[in-house]
């Protein structure tokens, strides 16, 4: 009896119990605009909040803390796709392998996630441009989804 | 002591046979290689290694040496195929699963007004129908014999015959198939194919595009006259050279040993079918051994691969010239798989000396981790 509650105990936390996910910074860098959306992505699905935030350029940052951030993305809901979590939207969309250069601003890009609707699209476009040396992402000028950095 | 890697990536490359490494390890250090447009004795010596290794890739095709032309691979050969050849055609109409250096520039040339489109797929990723005679007639296809991302296998015989009596010209993206299944060209009845040697032993950057004689392709780019104009630029001698190499061991012995296979992809499968929410994408009938392609609900592929890669366990998503697997896969979704499936799917490709005991390990480990990243997901929530 006592047993086969540790063996049921072991088995409850080892199913609670994540391995701690590689690094963001390990596999993925922010070189070009398509790179800083994949870090961003991989960090957003295995909770990797700080690398995340690491991804947002120097204005996005002033405008929202880490914390608000962090908690927006693990907590808000888009009631566009059916009240999905913002972190689950952002983990699950498909990257549009095309970047597109906006008029007016040559150095930044549109790079954009699509979720496949029975009838249409849902997509999220994200302004991306060197800053230091690596390409981050403007929240401003966030399309599809509010991160906080709307001024 | 340190775990072996498992290396499940074969479609996107593989290693060298060993006597293509030990041939191009002699060239590589004989210090009197000439460049082969030169007339002087090292050039025709360089000419003649070229020349040798286009009779071992003639000879292994079964078609005329003059109708080779060596490029710098895959990507190389179909572009050229496509962008140089399709002009001289009414339209250009190719399979809905094509590699994207098929897909890319046939797409180009539709955006330019080009006519064409592409021909549908079932969900095992079989043609089925073919476009009608007004629409095929004067037209350049395109097919892919083996796909990259699910292994599935044309019927090239029967769709070369079909095509041909509404008067089409077929190219075939074969960069998964020579070297692989043992067809010749005549057998497969195309008119112009795509070879690369890094999928099946040989070395990377090298590859060739072969033309029924009376095709001309326009060249991508000019000034040079090597390959007859069609490639212009020095030849990549050591890689050639290795195609050769390869070629000539091609026709000694399979370098792919089907039954082999067969009962080590049956292995995998078995032991994948095992995993709750997991569901093998590619089919069973006509599809080369080596690949199976699977799917796991409630995954992300991308992190997936990434745990895999930390246990040295190394597989892809797909296609290994699209840069992640959170793009769509235009593969899966043409097999009319559901997002959340293209989204977890990863590829397994294995070699022929891929031992069972790696593969078992490697099933366990993607078994164990894919309950891991789901049970994180449900700690989330």
């Amino acid at each position: 009896m006592i047993r086969s509650c540790l063996a049921a105990l072991l088995l409850t936390l080892s199913a609670g119990c994540c391995v701690t996910p590689p690094p963001a910074d390990k596999y993925f860098d922010r070189s070009s605009a398509s790179d800083t959306l994949r870090f961003f992505q991989y960090a957003v699905e295995t909770g990797q909040y700080q690398f995340a935030y690491q991804c947002l350029d120097s204005e996005s940052r002033e405008r929202v803390s880490e914390g608000s951030f962090e908690a927006s993305i693990r907590w808000a809901r888009v009631e566009a796709l059916d009240g999905s979590h913002m972190w689950r939207v952002i983990a699950d969309a498909f990257r549009v392998p095309e970047v597109e250069r906006i008029p007016g601003d040559p150095e930044a890009r549109w790079v954009t996630l699509v979720h496949f609707r029975e009838d249409d699209t849902y997509e999220i476009s994200l302004r991306i441009a060197p800053e230091e040396g690596e390409w981050r992402i403007d929240l401003s000028e966030m399309r599809g989804l509010d991160l906080g950095g709307t001024p | 002591m340190n775990t072996p890697s498992i290396y499940l990536d074969t479609n996107a490359t593989t290693t060298l046979h060993p006597r293509v490494l030990e041939g191009m390890e002699q060239l590589l250090a004989d210090h009197e290689l000439g460049n082969p447009s030169s007339l002087h004795g090292a050039g025709r010596r360089s000419r003649k290694l070229i020349e040798e290794a286009r009779e071992n890739l003639a000879a292994l095709l079964d078609v005329d040496t003059l109708e080779i032309f060596f490029t710098s691979g895959g990507t190389e050969s179909n572009n050229i195929a496509i962008t140089s050849l399709a002009p001289r055609f009414r339209s250009l109409w190719v399979s809905s699963v094509e590699h994207s250096s098929v897909r890319e520039p046939a797409r180009a040339l539709w955006k330019e007004g080009f006519p064409g489109g592409e021909i549908a797929v079932d969900e095992r990723g079989q043609i089925g129908e073919i476009p009608p005679k007004e629409d095929l007639d004067g037209a350049l296809v395109s097919i892919q014999w083996v796909n990259n991302e699910t292994g599935a296998i044309q019927d090239l015989r029967r769709l070369c015959t079909e095509l041909s009596e509404q008067g089409a010209v077929v190219h075939s993206d074969g960069a998964q198939g020579f070297f692989r299944l043992g067809d010749t060209i005549p057998q497969l009845g195309v008119d112009a194919a795509t070879i690369t040697a890094h999928k099946s032993f040989g070395p990377q950057g090298v590859g060739a595009l072969w033309m029924r004689r009376g095709i001309i392709a326009r060249p991508l780019f000019t000034g040079g006259s090597q390959e007859r104009k069609v490639r212009p630029g020095t030849e990549n001698l050591v890689a050639i050279h290795g195609l050769g190499i390869l070629a000539r061991i091609a026709r000694e012995e399979p370098l792919w040993p089907s039954d082999s296979l067969t009962r080590k992809s049956t292995l995998v499968r078995n032991q994948l079918g095992e995993i709750a929410g997991a569901r093998i994408l590619s089919p069973v009938e006509s599809c080369f051994p080596n690949c199976i392609n699977v799917t796991f609900e409630g995954v992300i592929a991308e992190t997936l691969l990434v745990r895999l890669d930390l246990e040295g366990i190394f597989a892809s998503s797909g296609s290994a010239c699209s840069s992640g697997a959170r793009e769509p896969s235009h593969v899966l979704r043409a097999l009319g798989c559901a997002d959340s499936e293209v989204r977890g799917a990863i590829r397994l490709s294995f070699a022929p000396d891929t031992t069972d005991d790696a593969l078992l390990r490697a099933t366990s480990r993607i078994s164990a981790i894919v309950r891991d990243l789901r049970s994180c997901h449900v700690d989330r929530r």
